[in-house]
């Protein structure tokens, strides 16, 4: 008996390591995002070569702090300029992206969705909800705005907009916040469109310090598509049924309301590995898996 | 049945990234990275909500 209470308590402190591990990853990660500071000092933005760089996490490409492409734009932008040429190599990237480590991305990978748990680490009463229903709302998001709003746009104006970057996009509003403090010069563009578009922001911010990820959870298109691919992704959660001892503590944490004994692939996984920390008995593993040969030759 | 469903699901995966893969060749040796550096090295002002 004190044995398995001495080896719970090792797994109990590996978990912590891990959960300074991902602190320590996620920092890394903004900062690697947002390389360009000096262009948050002086308003520029990044032109280099870099640029070119498709990035899977959402972040706004028009901010100042920069340096890579956000994938939603860049798809966005491809879809509203189909008659012209289409951007393979973007595409190519979000497929790359989705079928390599699904949500994994969203958890490790996503300046907007670490920031949103960085928030949701300020210590104040937290709230749990399931979002049962409001959490279709992000494929909505997906078809609408993303997919069909720049091919619409296209038809009928020649040009297509941006649906979601227009209407939605919460890094955009950052980005523009940074450039309106910054440059004088672009002061006079404010509109309606902005303030909305700010409104959103402010109410993402201080809903993520009660709430776990909400944007991620409810509106985020490029989770929506990640989602999808959680259950095929080469990168996934597997629970080994034999170590697993039912105890229901990765129930009982879990960000997201899932069962991930049941569910641990569940396309509302943002992966933020809560469940893996508390596992007394080390029974969620993450597991790459592809097609292997078998002992007689032949691949399976 | 659970370990049939994992193993075609790995062949899906498997041939989702040879796509991907594909397009990212053909993408980079048409355009290069021009195509994406262009849209992201001028303020879009959809995306900053500018007017």
């Amino acid at each position: 008996m004190m044995k398995e209470n001495k080896e719970i308590k090792q797994e109990h402190n590996g978990g912590k390591t891990k959960g300074i591990l991902k602190n320590v990853w996620m920092t890394f990660v903004l900062f690697l995002y947002n390389l360009n500071l000096k262009g948050f000092l002086n308003g520029k933005l990044y032109r280099g070569p870099f640029k070119g760089i498709c990035m899977p996490g959402l972040h706004c490409y028009s901010c100042p702090l920069a340096v890579g492409s956000c994938p939603l734009g860049t798809l966005q932008n491809t879809l509203g300029s189909l008659k012209r040429q289409i951007n393979y190599y973007a595409l190519g990237v979000l497929l790359l992206c989705s079928a390599s480590l699904g949500r994994f991305i969203c958890g490790l990978l996503c300046p907007f969705g670490i920031i949103q748990e960085f928030l949701y680490k300020i210590p104040t009463p937290k709230w749990k909800p399931a979002f049962r229903f409001l959490r279709y709302l992000k494929y909505v998001v997906l078809v609408v705005l993303v997919i069909l709003f720049p091919i619409v746009t296209m038809l009928e104006k020649g040009i297509g907009v941006p649906g979601f970057c227009r209407y939605l996009c919460p890094a955009g509003s950052f980005a523009g916040s940074v450039l309106v403090t910054l440059d004088e010069r672009m002061r006079p563009l404010i509109g309606p469109l902005f303030w909305m578009k700010l409104g959103i922001l402010i109410a993402i911010i201080l809903l993520s310090i009660f709430t776990f990820r909400p944007f991620c959870r409810v509106l985020c298109p490029l989770g929506a598509i990640y989602g999808l691919f959680n259950k095929i992704a080469i990168l996934k959660y597997h629970v080994k049924p034999h170590t697993c001892t039912g105890c229901g503590a990765c129930k009982q944490v879990c960000n997201v309301s899932i069962d991930p004994v049941k569910q641990c692939n569940s396309a509302e996984c943002v992966r933020c590995g809560k469940c893996r920390e508390v596992c007394p008995t080390g029974a969620i593993t993450v597991v790459p898996k592809l097609p292997t040969p078998s002992k007689n030759g032949k691949i399976e | 049945m659970e370990e049939k469903t994992l193993k075609k699901s790995s062949w899906i995966t498997l041939v989702l990234i040879l796509i991907s893969v594909i397009l990212i060749g053909y993408g980079l040796a048409h355009h290069g990275f021009e195509m994406t550096q262009k849209k992201g090295s001028a303020i879009c002002t959809e995306c900053v909500g500018f007017e």
